[in-house]
């Protein structure tokens, strides 16, 4: 088996980044992928939390790269989802403690058993974040439609190509569409535009998520949460399948009679969108 | 007798009735004058040109967009008239063709730039050259940094017909790029990016990050923007204040993104205005001529 490893990066913090590890690995996984993610954000660990693994965690990261265990024993087999297991972070280590060419080794030998490998990248661009993409063959990147995040976005898809990662692609995080229609929020294609760069998904604002989260259980799980359902779909997409890009924004908050006419099989326009 | 009234032969010349009108505008009037002239000629005539065709003819005029329809407002709201075309003398278009030919020759930097080593023929420094400091994104060690020291600055004459070098691409965040000469970016310029030129800079693509322009002391250069959003502009050692709003970056729906802009320094105060308006067509005449 040869596998891909994939960074999920985004320069800014709290735009999403270990949410959407959590959810990409878990969605790769329910297509029957085997799916290793690994939680890089060494000294602040948090993909294990969000996986609702945290009580699992035996050996981490740090534990197999300095060899004091081998990479089965670090793999934390997920609760839900057959073939998806979770590489944990040290949390009393930093990040210096590991170097690029250690990840790169792991990710190597990692590839040989899965089909994905998703390196969950720290905030920032310093050491943990050279190490995060050293291993990458393909980027996600995250950001909101908010100019700071934008910002780190663009900063963050430059060192890419610099490290020769050229087919980064976008995750909009958080969009809200009522305030894109009042004007008061960017909408997606403003964000392309400056960032240049394919989306591979446009997730909607979602309460769901903070309760999913609470939980331990990825909110694509949750099939009323429109972002778990995008998550699906970038799932799918990183998959190989084509899958048309929904804008939140153009999706029209379903009323009674869509509902009705969608039971009725006339609604055209929802089945466009499923 | 004021020199806008239709008794002066110079400003319009209309010939023809019936179907086919042809109205003539001279070019050096400014279009508001020729305007109110002309609906004063046609309001006087209703009667003549109650029907029929006309042609407008512009000659070496260059209209902004919204330009045409206010002519087309005059003609229809004073007379029976339908515009059938607008004409211009095409010389006019041929030389703002050569003039933005003079600033491009290809001479591609793409390559120095996409492997993103800051070694190439651009003068590109990437940022990740450097050592761990990225918080300064201007590498001084950098090998072109020490020429600049030396190299006087070409004046604008000479310059005019130095190639300029071509930037393909975004240029984003954290970027800093370099040119001993004019040069030209294909692509947008993001927030954080910067572009230091010593002489023009002139992007195809909207400016967002900062322009330096005459870096070397030059303030006769100028940058010029096909669309700009919350520029930084510098030209030689002055810095356009750009007052103390900053425009959201929400653009409204079906808003357009932006008009031609250039900025050059007047008075020792960096100026911006509209590309068209104020060189093409106020002044008729290129804006490196002062």
């Amino acid at each position: 088996m040869s596998g891909k490893t994939i960074v999920m990066t985004s320069g800014k913090g709290g735009v999403g980044k270990t949410t959407a590890t959590a959810n990409v690995g878990t969605g790769l996984a329910l297509r029957s992928n085997r799916v290793v993610v690994i939680d890089t954000d060494i000294g602040l660990r948090n993909l294990d939390v969000v996986m609702g693994l945290e009580n699992r965690i035996v050996y981490d990261l740090v534990d197999v790269i300095e060899g004091r265990c081998r990479i089965e024993q670090a793999l934390i087999r997920d609760k839900h989802a057959g073939e998806l297991y979770l590489i944990a972070a040290a949390q009393t280590r930093d990040k210096d403690c590991i170097d690029s060419q250690q990840l790169v080794d792991l990710c190597r030998r990692l590839e040989a058993e899965f089909d994905y490998i998703i390196v969950d990248c720290p905030a920032g661009i310093e050491q943990g974040f050279r190490n995060a993409i050293s291993a990458a063959q393909e980027a996600l990147v995250v950001t909101t439609p908010e100019v700071s995040a934008i910002r780190d976005a663009d900063r963050v898809i430059g060192l890419l190509h610099a490290s020769d990662i050229r087919n980064a692609r976008l995750i909009i995080n958080r969009i809200r569409p009522e305030m894109v229609r009042q004007g008061d929020m960017m909408d997606a294609s403003d964000v392309l535009e400056m960032l240049a760069v394919d989306p591979i998904g446009l997730i909607p604002a979602d309460d769901r998520v903070i309760t999913s989260t609470n939980n331990g259980t990825p909110v694509v799980y949750d099939s009323q949460s429109p972002s778990g359902r995008e998550f699906v779909r970038i799932a799918a997409r990183i998959d190989g399948e084509h899958i048309p890009m929904i804008d939140p924004v153009e999706e029209q908050p379903t009323s009674i009679m869509d509902k009705v006419r969608t039971l009725m099989g006339i609604n055209r326009k929802a089945s466009a969108h499923v | 007798m004021t020199p806008t009234e239709t008794d002066n032969p110079e400003l319009l010349k209309i010939s023809g009735r019936g179907a086919l009108v042809n109205i003539q505008v001279d070019d050096s009037v400014p279009l508001q004058a020729a305007c109110r002239t002309l609906r004063e000629f046609l309001a006087r005539n209703r009667r003549l040109y109650s029907d029929g065709e006309v042609i407008v003819d512009i000659g070496r005029r260059l209209l902004l967009p919204d330009e045409p329809d206010r002519i087309r407002k005059v003609i229809e709201s004073e007379s029976g008239l339908r515009i059938k075309e607008f004409r211009c003398d095409t010389s006019v278009l041929e030389r703002e063709r050569d003039r933005i030919e003079s600033l491009i020759t290809m001479q591609s930097t793409t390559a120095g730039r996409a492997n993103g080593n800051g070694h190439g023929p651009g003068h590109a420094v990437h940022p990740t050259d450097q050592t761990d400091d990225n918080a300064n994104i201007i590498n001084d060690d950098e090998p072109q940094g020490d020429d600049r020291a030396t190299l006087e600055p070409a004046p604008r004459a000479e310059r005019g017909a130095v190639p300029a070098e071509v930037v393909r691409g975004t240029c984003r965040a954290g970027e800093a790029l370099r040119f001993q000469g004019n040069v030209v970016v294909v692509g947008n310029v993001n927030p954080g990016a910067q572009i230091i030129a010593q002489g023009d800079i002139l992007i195809f693509g909207t400016l967002r990050g900062m322009a330096h322009a005459g870096a070397g002391g030059d303030s006769t250069a100028v940058i010029l923007a096909m669309a700009v959003a919350n520029p930084q502009l510098r030209i030689a050692d002055y810095i356009w204040d750009e007052g103390t709003r900053r425009p959201s970056p929400v653009r409204r729906r079906g808003e357009a993104p932006g008009s031609p802009t250039i900025a050059r320094v007047l008075n020792r105060t960096v100026h911006v205005s509209p590309y068209l308006k104020n060189h093409a067509i106020d002044h008729g005449g290129n804006p490196n001529e002062r």
